[in-house]
């Protein structure tokens, strides 16, 4: 445990560790970057980051927009220790954040979410998540399907009762 | 039969827990439109009919008055619904709500459009945009409490019964049969032998149109709306009797140590559900505990906690009528608020838990704003709902109107393909 503490403390709180993607691709990020990462932050406090973190579920394409995210926003989460580093400002922050997903494609865009889930990265996930709402928005039943590519299992009774069900939601 | 794909489609990770997320983030529509995309989507969303809403501060500088949100259980917060109605009677920024019904109405009060110095009441449709102004004598803007205002289900301009309890001592009464509208004012005082009031419920079974009056010493009077004749185009006086006869106070009808705790209960409500009228008495946050005697022969010591909620179910009975302890709500879960008591839910989806009620309490709220309970009547434990930030603006829920379903050839089930998880499910009785 002493070492372990020592050993944190050696470069002023920048303790690198190694993040390492399903098809073995390796990124370095400080603990400051990474513990933006509710999963990986439970890992630091447990000292568990040791010989770099395997993330099984996170493909490297995935995994660099993550980062890339990641320390974008690390000024937020750090600003206390590091206030003279130039720190993004808000608009930069923004501008940022609206290039990262609107550009994705739909698989990707999926994919983002569901590595945000499970790195438990809440900013990005709501951020993610509220991108798919905005390209829900207005559409019908039919079109979304088309846009996410989903089959219709319903059947056409249970279509039309869905229908009726929901009357007040669909006049248009 | 369908071919079977062999790759598998990218949609299919999204987790229930993550679709709801997603549709959590959508406007009303879109939501309602979500569950309409395939099964998995359909038994990842709950119904909006069946969650509960509330009155939620608006978007900054959006000018509307009335804003209603749905709390998303995942991201932990109130997600606001767009494509509302406005009511155009009312000042956007001094609008409340102060009554609600299950079929999607509301009853806001506030300034009038246009005219600062005089106050507005009407009843409002967010849904359709459909709008009844009330008599001016349904709000006295006088009056620091908030009034509540009752009215029948489903208003139309031409026909509707609305009741205000807009001082604690006065009730007003408006109606409308074809088109024909009068009001009156009722000074209760007098009625209900000097008590102030607590709370009213609207009732309308078959052509019986009552509302439940509950004092602060826990009678109820019933004020019948229907017990008129048309006598020269004018209608009569509506009337007003005790539900107990010969009750006096109220606290006759309470058996030891109810009568005691009556006096120690501030918060009361009554509610009518699934046929039955209950009570429900809360000593509010914030109050601190009271001690007081059993009873006048029984000198044991009794302690009223604060928070401590009591439900009294109404009991006709063949040996006379009395209030008994109730050990359940029927299987209802039971939102009490500036409501119509009439809000219930028949238990139909996994974020609400049956034989609960639902109640706000603004005291342990930061920012004056409401936080929601849930009081389990079985077990006798209550717990705050969700933690979610604050942003209740009034103590109201809401309801979408559920559509009728029984004109369907055979039922349709969606709901059992897939279990709907929640991470963080209501903590009953922790």
């Amino acid at each position: 445990m002493a070492a372990a503490a020592a050993e944190a403390t050696t470069d002023g709180g920048g303790k690198m560790i190694i993040l390492i993607s399903a098809d073995g691709k390796r990124f370095e990020v400080t603990e400051a970057v990474a513990s933006q990462s509710q999963l990986i932050s439970n890992m630091i406090e447990d000292d568990c980051t040791e010989n770099g973190v395997r993330l099984p579920n996170v493909d490297g394409d995935i995994l660099t927009m993550v980062v890339d995210y990641c320390n974008m926003h690390a000024g937020d989460a750090a600003a206390a220790g590091d206030t003279m580093k130039a720190s993004s400002t808000e608009e930069e922050l923004k501008k940022f954040d609206a290039e990262l997903v609107q550009a994705l494609e739909n698989p990707v865009l999926f994919k983002l979410i569901l590595a945000a889930n499970f790195l438990n990265i809440k900013s990005l996930l709501d951020m993610t998540c509220q991108r798919v709402a905005d390209m829900m928005s207005g559409k019908t039943p039919e079109q979304m399907r088309e846009t996410f590519s989903i089959e219709n299992d319903f059947t056409p009774e249970e279509e039309a009762a869905i229908r009726q069900e929901n009357a007040w939601a669909f006049d248009d | 039969m369908a071919t079977t794909t062999t790759f598998r489609r990218w949609s299919d990770d999204l987790t229930p827990d993550l679709v709801s997320r997603v549709a959590d983030c959508c406007p009303v529509k879109d939501y309602a439109s979500c569950r309409a995309v395939c099964r998995a989507w359909r038994s990842a969303l709950p119904s909006l009919a069946s969650r509960p809403l509330a009155p939620v501060a608006a978007a900054a500088a959006a000018d509307v008055a009335v804003s209603l949100g749905v709390c998303s259980q995942n991201a932990r917060r109130w997600s606001r619904l767009v494509g509302l109605h406005q009511p155009s009677g009312l000042d956007a920024e001094t609008c409340r709500c102060v009554g609600g019904t299950r079929d999607g109405w509301l009853a806001l009060v506030g300034t009038a459009a246009g005219k600062p110095t005089s106050g507005a009441v009407l009843l409002f449709n967010p849904l359709t945009g459909a709008e009844i102004p009330l008599h001016a004598s349904l709000y006295d803007p006088e009056c620091e409490r908030a009034p509540k205002v009752v009215f029948s289900p489903s208003p139309t301009a031409r026909d509707f019964a609305a009741v205000s309890m807009c001082r604690p001592n006065r009730l007003a009464v408006q109606r409308a049969t074809e088109g024909y509208s009068s009001s009156l004012v009722v000074d209760t005082e007098a009625l209900m032998d000097g008590a102030a009031l607590a709370d009213i419920a609207y009732s309308e079974e078959g052509k019986a149109k009552v509302v439940y009056c509950l004092t602060t010493h826990g009678a109820v009077h019933v004020l019948h709306l229907d017990r008129r004749r048309r006598r020269r185009g004018r209608l009569r006086a509506v009337e007003v009797e005790p539900l107990v006869a010969g009750a006096g106070a109220g606290a006759a009808a309470f058996s030891t140590p109810y009568d005691t705790i009556a006096r120690h209960t501030d918060a009361k409500s009554v509610v009518l559900c699934g046929g039955a009228l209950y009570q429900v008495w809360r000593r509010p946050g914030g109050a601190g505990s009271a001690v007081a005697p059993a009873g006048m022969l029984d000198q044991r010591l009794l302690r009223v906690s604060e928070s401590e909620v009591f439900v009294l179910r109404y009991d006709p009975g063949a040996r006379g009528p009395r209030w008994v302890e109730a050990k359940d709500l029927g299987g209802h879960a039971v939102f009490l608020g500036a409501n119509d008591a009439a809000v219930r839910v028949v238990v139909d989806s996994s974020e609400l838990v049956g034989d609960c009620l639902y109640y706000w309490d603004n005291t342990a709220a930061p920012e004056g704003g409401y936080e929601a309970f849930v009081f389990n009547v079985a077990s006798r434990g209550s717990a705050r709902r969700l933690p979610v930030a604050g942003g209740v603006s009034s103590p109201l829920w809401y309801f979408l109107p559920a559509r009728e379903k029984t004109n369907l050839k055979k039922p349709v089930q969606y709901d059992d393909s897939l279990p709907v998880q929640y991470d963080d499910e209501p903590d009953i009785g922790a």
